[in-house]
């Protein structure tokens, strides 16, 4: 891109000027001091970049006129471009025409900038001799660094701006500092923190105070209560000690009382003691007369006793009721015995004498006369009435049989007269058989072959019918059945012929029998012998019935005759044993032998009772004799006759006994009544000497003497008692129980002494106490001030807020300090980046520029690796730092480097070279070998070189001069 | 016929809140920030018992964090007490910023306050005249996050007329905010309840009428992103109808001007600039905490911002604010919109060294740039308090550092400054 012409509407002291500038060889513009050289240079960058409006203004034509101008660029992709810019048009923006007539925005001028804006056009491909003039400011130290931004920038900038970064990021922040902003910053917000955690600890403690709150309240309700106590306490040890010598009388009290030990004493012992000696004392005396009373019965019974003998009496007695009773009874019996004895006698004579047999009284004894005997005799009898009836019947019998035989012997005799001879008989039947034999064999064909036909037709009749009926049930076919019914009918109807000619035939028979008469005759003859012999076949047969009749009764006769011989041979015998049966008839022994028992019971009856008699007569004998014994005992006369006046006797005897018996009975029970009231009398008596001596226990003593002593003792020891427990009473009402309990007064007395150095200690205590209350009262209310304070402190929430306010301007600021961070850090690596890009070739370059510009003297240039700083060395190998070097060198250095970029840069996007007399302070040596460098340059490059120095053409071979 | 019920429905009480603020403010002013949501608690208060409501409902996030100042807790309880001596009940249920497990020392509330403990949901009934008028449902996060869905939970019990579900929230499709307990309004139209007291999203929005499903949202804006009245809802059912009125509660708003400056040439111009912005929001009547943006085609301004003018310009402004008062507008930040005064496309394809440094600069890695940073981000002690900077942040920052770069390439005047 090359700068051909341009066209100045007005630019500072410019104005409506125009000029062309050569592209191809150096453009040099010369003018002196004023001559408005800068000015057409900044004209050339505005057209380029335009200006902000202020800066602009700057450039305002002095005498009016409008600001702009045209610049007429020769480009290599668009030809000849045309930038107009004019300042109050679109505010200074670049209008740009092409040859074909396009026109195009500043967008489009800053693309064919390849994007290069004035200040990096400036440090790349413009100089000028501030440049030169701001290196001599630099410290040595800088300068390498300085230098290599130049190499990479053409300028400082670099380096200043990285400079002016870390400045503000060092006034920001530095991690170890404390003045910079944020540190500074951050400082405060830790101290707000601080205070934010203090007061929340505070808050926490708020509800920890709550609970010492409580915990006060429920101490001072404590103490309280203590309070309560103690006072109680001391009013306590105060109501002892006035109670004190009540105490003190009341020990002495239980010590006499411990000393001495319980009287016994029984209760109200001493009244009890008199009732009982009043009870006691009638009592006593009636014992006293009883005694006497009793003395006097004993005498008067022992008086009386000395008369009666107890046993004799009893003897006497026994003999009176006992034996005198049984002498009486046995002569009584024996009396009644003896009349009855020969009534008996009487009668056992009249009944033998009505038997009337040969038999005595005494032989009655001897004759056994069992049971059987009777039925033996009876026996007998009956044996002998029956045999007798027996024989009579045979012999009636056999009379009857003989009668018998002759009849039918008669009877016998008549048939067999009345018969017919046995030849006679023969004929009659042989003509008989004759007849009979001939009849029967015609007859008997006939009718049995009618009967078996007479059975097929009446067989065929119900068959027919069977069959007629089978068939109309079967198959209703009522012709059939009709035809089936006459059929039947027919049949009937030749079986009922049939049977008439049946019934016809005997008929037929007897008309067959042609000998009738005669064989009738014959018939009846026959007829008639049959009927005789049959009768005289039972005649006959009844005949041997009574031949065998009379054997039977011969034999029966044999047997009868055969008892009748046993019977004599029992009677016999029986006549034997009992000789007196000889005259008597045997059908009357059966009658004797009841007579005979009768009349032997009377006399076994007989025998007893001689024997009874017997009995009675002794035990009147035995009597008898104990009376005569008891009467000679007693010296009494016996009478021997007259019993009865004897038992007079001895009953009168025991009468009188008797009597005195009463009298001591009497006596005896006299003595037993008073005994018995003496018995009571002593029993009440000792109940009183029991009562009486348990007084006595109880009161542990023997005698009525001591027991009065006792009793005083007893009443003095209860008045001790009844003091002590009034005492006692007294001190529980003075005292209360708790008080009692506490101070044990029932165990010891308390010690004054004791007693008031408690009521010191409890006093001092309970002072102690109140200070405490109040004491806790002053923290209670402490807490509950600390507490309300705390409810009614704005402070955290203060604190909070002031921290959230400066943390936020902390964080505002570590924003800041973020944004320059990030700027110094891309702008670090970006530089580390181009420098790597393009340093190299850029001091390729520069070594080329410097070996020229120093002749030689100066052969390399590079870059140190670590201090990244510039080093020189000469030709002889020395190695400088750029601060070593000689001021001109340096400025030839800094040549070479912006010339070495420039070049470099325009490799990329060639550009117009602008030099606005850059090298002024040059020797005309070093000009020289400048000019030879832009010259060669300007072969390569346009180059466009402002200057005062008019001559300097004359330094180039063919320069286009522009002259101002 | 049903029983008339009148109620307030707020949320995101948030007392205590910590405020992020751009510039550097008086501490006259950081005061009144800092009273502002326990002002803004005490209108609460105030309106209950000047509208004499039956209830109050406060569905989570009454504390900013976990940690619950003790100051926050106790102004509470004293704003409760004295609903309870009004005879006004109060019905809390705890959210994903006063999670019940995250308070270690919650203070006793007064009687008439009932508290959702539990993560299951449960419900308080509501007696007018010794009646039950409504069953308020609700549930409390228990610990900082709920992610499943709790909709399903909320099933009406027992006779009452009204029924009354609490629920801190969001609309699942909501990408803005953390989902916890996600549901869909279909979904809360199906549960059958009367009113849906919502919390959570801090901007009052009303997402049905009928039933009425409403975001009261929070009570006091914090920073920009809560911009405008912020407030409760007054809920009045009477005669089958139900009505609510937005209630504003709090103390000052956040609010934003942009303000064309293509016009200006000289930073003395700013001034003006700053009084218009702040003239736009004069006309709402309350304390303002503005964020000014300016916007240009030009390069001046950001110079103007680097040379520190626009700073200098906003104090003079700001300093004019009487901030004692109840009304006053707080210039609090200002953005620049403008484009840069060369073509990064063009200069990218450059062989220079800007060129070059814009292609480091794009190239940049992520682990590069925050080797560069650690030295202060990664600070012994520094990392406690200053906050690592987001990838956006870090973009911005990087972008703000190319500019500053480019433009000091561009220009000579640094050079010439240094």
């Amino acid at each position: 891109m090359k700068i051909k012409e341009f066209k100045i509407y007005g630019f500072g002291k410019w104005k409506d000027f125009s000029a062309s500038l050569s592209g191809d060889q150096l453009s040099l513009v010369t003018g002196k001091n004023e001559a408005g050289k800068s000015t057409l240079y900044h004209f050339i960058l505005f057209m380029l970049f335009g200006l902000p409006p202020k800066q602009r203004e700057f450039y305002l034509p002095k005498n009016g006129g409008p600001l702009g101008g045209q610049l007429c660029l020769e480009t290599h992709d668009y030809g000849r471009v045309i930038i107009e810019r004019i300042h109050d048009r679109d505010n200074g923006r670049a209008l740009c025409r092409l040859e074909s007539g396009h026109e195009f925005g500043e967008e489009w001028l800053q693309q064919l900038l390849d994007g290069m804006e004035r200040k990096g056009y400036e440090t790349t491909y413009g100089f000028n001799a501030d440049d030169l003039l701001r290196l001599q400011h630099l410290s040595g130290n800088e300068l390498g660094e300085v230098l290599l931004n130049i190499g990479l920038t053409g300028s400082d900038q670099i380096y200043q701006a990285e400079k002016w970064l870390q400045k503000q990021l060092d006034s920001k922040f530095k991690p170890k500092g404390k003045k910079p902003e944020i540190n500074a910053q951050m400082e405060i917000v830790e101290q707000l923190e601080q205070k934010k955690k203090k007061l929340e600890s505070e808050e926490g403690e708020y509800f920890r105070l709550q609970e010492d709150k409580q915990t006060k309240v429920e101490q001072i309700e404590e103490l309280e209560k203590a309070w309560t106590a103690k006072t109680n306490e001391i009013y306590a040890i105060e109501q002892l000690l006035k109670t004190r010598p009540l105490l003190v009388e009341y020990y002495q009290m239980i010590g006499k009382e411990k000393e001495q030990q319980m009287v016994k004493f029984p209760e109200a012992g001493v009244e009890r003691y008199y009732q009982l000696k009043e009870k006691m004392l009638p009592l006593q005396s009636e014992e006293q007369l009883l005694q006497s009373n009793l003395k006097e019965l004993y005498q008067a019974a022992d008086e009386l006793k000395e008369v009666k003998n107890q046993e004799v009496l009893n003897e006497g007695k026994w003999l009176h009721d006992v034996q005198r009773n049984e002498y009486e009874k046995a002569s009584f019996e024996y009396d009644r015995l003896q009349q009855q004895f020969e009534k008996i006698k009487e009668q056992l004579k009249q009944e033998l004498t009505y038997i009337d047999a040969p038999l005595e009284e005494h032989e009655l004894e001897e004759y056994p006369l069992p049971f059987y005997i009777e039925e033996t005799w009876r026996d007998l009898k009956n044996e002998k009435e029956e045999l007798d009836r027996e024989q009579t019947f045979y012999k009636e019998q056999e009379t009857d049989i003989e009668r018998e035989f002759n009849k039918i012997e008669k009877r016998k005799h008549t048939i067999e007269e009345k018969r017919i001879s046995e030849n006679q008989r023969r004929e009659l039947e042989e003509k008989l058989q004759n007849t009979y034999e001939s009849a029967v064999t015609a007859d008997e064909g006939n009718t049995s072959r009618l009967k078996k036909r007479r059975l097929y037709a009446i067989s065929a009749a119900i068959g027919t019918f069977v069959v007629g009926s089978l068939f109309q049930t079967i198959t209703s076919s009522l012709e059939v059945f009709i035809v089936m019914l006459i059929i039947g009918l027919f049949f009937v109807f030749y079986s009922y012929n049939i049977h008439k000619k049946i019934e016809s035939y005997p008929l037929a028979a007897d008309q067959l029998a042609i000998p009738s008469h005669e064989m009738e005759e014959a018939r009846w003859q026959l007829q008639q012998d049959d009927k005789q012999m049959t009768e005289w076949n039972h005649l006959h047969e009844q005949w041997k019935q009574l031949n065998q009749e009379e054997i039977r009764l011969q034999e029966k006769k044999r047997l009868l005759f055969q008892r009748q011989t046993r019977l004599e041979a029992a009677m016999r015998e029986q006549k034997n044993l009992y000789p007196f049966l000889t005259s008597l008839k045997v059908q009357h022994w059966e009658k004797l032998y009841h007579l005979l028992v009768h009349a032997k019971d009377k006399k076994l009856e007989l025998l007893r009772m001689e024997k009874e008699s017997q009995s009675f007569k002794k035990t009147m004998k035995q009597i008898e004799d104990d009376l005569r014994t008891f009467f000679s005992d007693r010296k009494w006369e016996f009478n021997e006759d007259n019993m009865k006046a004897n038992w007079q006797h001895l009953q009168d005897w025991v009468y009188e006994q008797e009597r005195v018996d009463v009298r001591i009975n009497e006596l005896e029970k006299k003595i037993r009544t008073v005994q018995h009231q003496l018995k009571e009398n002593t029993t009440r008596l000792y109940a009183y000497y029991d009562e009486k001596e348990s007084l006595f226990k109880e009161a542990e003593v023997n005698s009525e003497e001591a027991f009065y002593d006792r009793a005083k003792q007893k009443e003095v020891q209860q008045e001790r008692q009844a003091k002590i427990l009034d005492l006692e009473g007294q001190l529980k009402g003075m005292l209360s129980e708790k008080e009692q309990r506490d101070f044990q007064v029932w165990e010891a007395v308390p010690e004054e002494s004791e007693l008031l150095s408690r009521l010191n200690t409890v006093k001092l205590r309970k002072e102690g106490l109140e200070e405490e209350r109040k004491q806790t009262q002053q923290s209670l209310a402490d807490t509950k001030s600390e507490i309300s304070r705390l409810e009614n402190s704005d402070e955290r929430s203060s604190i909070t807020h002031r921290l959230q306010a400066e943390k936020e301007k902390l964080q505002r600021k570590a924003r800041e300090w973020t944004i320059y961070q990030l700027a110094l850090k891309s702008l670090e690596k970006t530089k580390q980046t181009y420098k790597d890009k393009y340093l190299p070739q850029v001091i390729n370059k520069a070594i080329n520029y410097i070996i020229k510009l120093t002749e030689g003297k100066y052969v390399d240039i590079y870059i140190h690796a670590e201090d990244e700083k510039v080093r020189i060395t000469d030709r002889e190998g020395i190695i400088y730092l750029p601060e070593e070097l000689s001021r001109g060198t340096r400025d030839q250095l800094y040549v070479a480097f912006r010339f070495a970029l420039g070049e470099t840069m325009a490799d990329k996007s060639s550009m117009p070279f602008l030099i606005d007399d850059a090298f002024v302070h040059f020797d005309s040596t070093r000009l020289r070998i400048m000019t030879e460098i832009i010259e060669e340059l300007a072969s390569r490059h346009q180059v466009v070189l402002f200057t005062w120095k008019g001559e300097l053409d004359v330094w180039f071979q063919s320069p286009d001069v522009l002259h101002l | 016929m049903r029983d008339s019920i009148r109620f307030i429905h707020s949320a995101d009480l948030h007392i205590d809140s910590l405020f992020k603020t751009k510039g550097h403010l008086p501490q006259e002013l950081l005061e009144q920030l800092r009273a502002s949501t326990f002002e803004a608690f005490d209108r609460l208060i105030d309106a209950c018992i000047q509208h004499q409501v039956d209830f109050l409902i406060i569905t989570g996030d009454l504390y900013n964090e976990e940690i619950r100042s003790l100051k926050a807790q106790v102004h509470l309880r004293r704003g409760f007490e004295r609903l309870q001596k009004n005879g006004i009940s109060v019905y809390i249920s705890y959210g994903n910023h006063d999670f019940v497990k995250g308070s270690k020392h919650p203070i006793e509330l007064p009687n008439n306050v009932h508290i959702f403990t539990s993560e299951h949901v449960s419900y308080f009934p509501f007696k007018k005249n010794g009646i039950v008028v409504a069953h308020i449902y609700g549930f409390s996060y228990e610990t900082r996050e709920v992610k499943e869905r709790k909709v399903a939970s909320y099933k009406r019990v027992g006779e009452a007329a009204y029924h009354i579900g609490m629920l801190h929230g969001s609309v699942e499709t909501n990408t803005e905010h953390d989902v916890y307990a996600p549901f869909s309004i279909e979904e809360l139209k199906n549960q059958g309840m009367d009113y849906w007291a919502l919390g959570h999203i801090h901007k009052r929005e009303v997402l049905s009428e009928d039933p009425p499903i409403i975001y009261p949202g929070n009570i006091q804006g914090r920073s920009r992103k809560e911009a405008g009245e912020k407030g409760c809802y007054l809920v009045e059912n009477a005669q089958g109808t139900w009505n609510h009125t937005f209630l504003p509660l709090h103390s000052f708003t956040y609010e934003t001007a942009i303000v064309e400056c293509g016009h200006l040439n000289s930073p003395d111009q700013l001034e003006k600039a700053l009084e218009e912005a702040k003239k736009r929001v004069e006309a709402n009547y309350t304390s303002t905490m503005l964020t000014i943006t300016l916007r240009t085609d030009h390069s001046n301004l950001r110079e103007w911002k680097l040379t520190g003018y626009i700073d200098e310009w906003v104090e003079i402004v700001n300093a004019t604010e009487d901030t004692g008062s109840n009304e006053w507008i707080w210039i609090d930040d200002v953005k620049i919109i403008d484009r840069p005064q060369w073509n990064e496309t063009e200069l990218l394809k450059g062989h220079h060294f800007t060129g070059e440094l814009l292609r480091s600069i794009q190239s940049l890695g992520k682990k590069e740039m925050e080797d560069w940073l650690d030295p202060l981000f990664t600070h012994r002690k520094m990392y406690k308090y200053v906050q690592s900077l987001t990838d956006v942040e870090k973009e911005d920052a990087l972008e703000e550092a190319k500019r500053m770069m480019v433009e000091h390439f561009m220009s000579g005047e640094k050079r010439q400054g240094s």
